[in-house]
């Protein structure tokens, strides 16, 4: 049985669009419907695709039920009839899904797209990533641009597709976001929820953004004494920090740090320590609003 | 006979490693090892002229000429990047020129010794009588030992992976035996890196250790699991990781009195999802993660973070979800007092 023929046979049909390769997940399985749409949901948003860059055959995953509840494993995932592998977690089923297509999408592009340990939103169809390491406020930082009216793109993950020359892109990559009972992305939501942790689908914080042009590499620090100012960085500490923590190696990793090597060189990085989310907005919209039409800036003398 | 050419005289970079000269800065990229380096301006320049044409005095001369200075004041500054960059396994050893091709496993990745031991030199090196090199989960392990004896118990155990070309660094793992106590009792001591990391009561215990290490590199890693490089210490039944620094020698008998022991294990795997930790096919349910020393809950955080290999998504969400079970401590003097309290089944203070 051919992929389209055996997704096509189930009841439940997911598309997701992860660095313009499409994906399908069949299943009849409701339990698992429902994770797919609480975890994968806005991966399959119209809002999230481009025009360009789709990969004509979509790749295709299935995932059965293999027996009761109380069997171990529960469920199974095949990929052309091939047996993926199991789980009797659907959450756990789920994430592997989507670790699954990311792995895909990197050998279906070429050179491949880079995924880098940091946020990202696009104002104007200029994209900004934020990196750093965890609790630096990143995710904090684009909950409140994405609420101010920036596009959403990713919270954990961020997708570098330097295939074109000209300019590197950033995909969407709209994972659900990890919220804090009481912490500040609830402050900026204006949620109230007893749980000390959830998950929250990320266009319930806004509007989810296209593709884009990278502008810029923010490094956001947040401290409550911290003057908050942007500060250009130096290509060689971006590209130091970006490569020490990247999620997926293919390989030995050198292939990543050379396409990340030539993203420092094109792109233009900035520290910005922070106190207070609406001033270091303002100067990220005022930096982002200056840059060249294109949205492409020239690398200043102080980022080389 | 002649002697060969010692290859740190005219010193050359390993093929391994990737540079990107980012004016007036180098970012290396080691891919044995997968991380990043970065260096100064004054390492940088020293960095670029490692061609394995030039002597280090020869380096000190064309730099003097360029910065204008006499080569005699920078040759001290030459000498002490050149060992920088050695200490970090960036430049070409004797042993990349071995003819031995015969091995196999010369392109094959090496597998390191922790990284605190690759840039502090944290703990002592220890001087091996020689050692094992074998291919085993797609990298050459280099297991040093200190005798003869453990050499023929290591050999035994290390039958099942094939040999492999000398890594020509520092062993990962080793084995010596040593005495303890007033009776002069016979142990076996794991190394890891330059740290030791287990005493067991023989030599084949050890070696056992170092063996099953070597298994559960072997056997593809279910994907669900993340493979954690701390120890692991159990009471009653309760686990705890403990994260600390590798060259910590964690003496037992204090732990003892407490009824701790420590499993001997070198990477046990943990499933995020599920909080089970698995150790040589058992399954042990995680109670605790203990670190110290550590700055912060953040830094504490980082530390166990950096401890674990595995699918990214459910190892950060993990970290993230720590909560109660991470118990961490501004300064590891008392581990036993710490431990002590981390698996009392109560709900252990932290600083902030």
């Amino acid at each position: 049985m051919t992929p389209a023929a055996e997704v096509s046979s189930r009841r439940h049909v997911a598309s997701m669009c992860i660095g313009g390769v499409e994906f399908v997940i069949g299943t009849d399985d409701p339990e698992v419907v429902e994770a797919i749409d609480a975890h994968l949901g806005d991966f399959g948003s119209p809002d999230i695709r481009s025009d360009t860059g789709v990969a004509a055959t979509p790749t295709v995953f299935v995932v059965d039920r293999i027996g009761p509840s109380w069997t171990i494993p529960t469920w199974a995932v095949t990929h052309g009839g091939e047996l993926l592998f199991t789980s009797s977690n659907v959450q756990l089923i789920v994430r592997d899904l989507l670790s699954e297509a990311v792995r895909c999408m990197r050998r279906a592009t070429t050179p491949r797209t880079v995924p880098v340990h940091g946020a990202a939103a696009v104002r104007g169809h200029r994209a900004v990533v934020f990196c750093g390491p965890t609790h630096a406020g990143k995710s904090t930082l684009v909950a409140w641009l994405v609420r101010r009216g920036w596009s959403f793109l990713s919270d954990d993950i961020t997708l570098l597709d330097t295939n074109d020359e000209a300019a590197t892109v950033v995909h969407p990559f709209p994972q659900p976001i990890l919220v804090r009972g009481g912490g500040p992305i609830e402050v900026i939501l204006g949620r109230t929820e007893s749980q000390a942790l959830s998950w929250i689908r990320a266009s319930t914080i806004g509007s989810l953004g296209r593709a884009a042009p990278l502008a810029v590499l923010v490094f956001p620090s947040y401290s409550p004494t911290a003057e908050t100012q942007l500060s250009p960085r130096s290509a060689a500490r971006t590209l130091t920090e970006v490569s020490e923590l990247l999620p997926f190696v293919d390989g030995d990793g050198s292939d990543e740090f050379r396409a990340l090597a030539d993203v420092v060189t094109r792109v233009p990085s900035y520290a910005l320590p922070f106190a207070d989310l609406a001033a270091a907005s303002v100067l990220l919209e005022a930096l982002v609003d200056g840059l060249p039409a294109d949205g492409i800036p020239t690398p200043s003398e102080e980022t080389l | 006979m002649t002697t060969p050419p010692n290859p740190m005289d005219r010193p050359r970079r390993r093929s391994a490693v990737e540079s990107v000269f980012l004016a007036p800065e180098v970012v290396v990229w080691d891919s044995y090892r997968q991380r990043p380096h970065h260096f100064n301006p004054s390492a940088s320049a020293v960095w670029m002229c490692l061609d394995g044409e030039l002597t280090p005095e020869e380096i000190a001369a064309e730099l003097g000429e360029v910065f204008q200075t006499p080569p005699d004041a920078i040759l001290a500054d030459v000498h002490d990047a050149i060992e920088q960059f050695a200490g970090l396994h960036l430049l070409e050893t004797a042993h990349d020129h071995d003819p031995q091709s015969d091995l196999v496993g010369g392109s094959l990745p090496i597998l390191p010794p922790p990284p605190e031991c690759q840039t502090c030199g944290g703990g002592t090196p220890t001087v091996w009588a020689g050692t094992i090199d074998v291919e085993a989960g797609g990298y050459r392990v280099a297991v040093g030992y200190d005798s003869d004896a453990t050499a023929a118990a290591l050999r035994v155990r290390c039958a099942a992976w094939s040999s492999a070309e000398p890594t020509g660094v520092e062993p990962a793992f080793g084995v010596s035996a040593a005495k303890v106590g007033l009776r002069r009792r016979q142990v076996g001591v794991v190394h890891h890196g330059t740290a030791i990391r287990h005493r067991l009561e023989s030599v084949e215990a050890a070696v056992e250790v170092v063996g099953s290490f070597l298994d559960e590199l072997s056997v593809e890693r279910p994907e669900h699991q993340v493979a954690v490089e701390s120890r692991v210490v159990i009471r009653d039944g309760r686990v705890a990781l403990l994260v600390i620094p590798p060259s910590t020698d964690l003496d037992d008998r204090p732990l003892r009195r407490v009824g701790i022991s420590e499993l001997p294990t070198i990477r046990p795997l943990l499933d995020p999802a599920t909080g089970t930790l698995t150790i040589a096919g058992t399954d042990h349910r995680l109670e605790r993660v203990v670190v110290a020393p550590a700055e912060s809950l953040d830094d504490a955080r980082r530390q166990v973070f950096v401890r674990g290999d595995g699918p990214w998504l459910q190892w950060a969400e993990y970290i993230d979800r720590l909560g109660e079970k991470l118990v961490w401590r501004h300064d590891a003097s008392d581990l036993t007092a710490l431990l002590d309290e981390a698996l009392s089944g109560e709900t252990p203070s932290s600083p902030e």
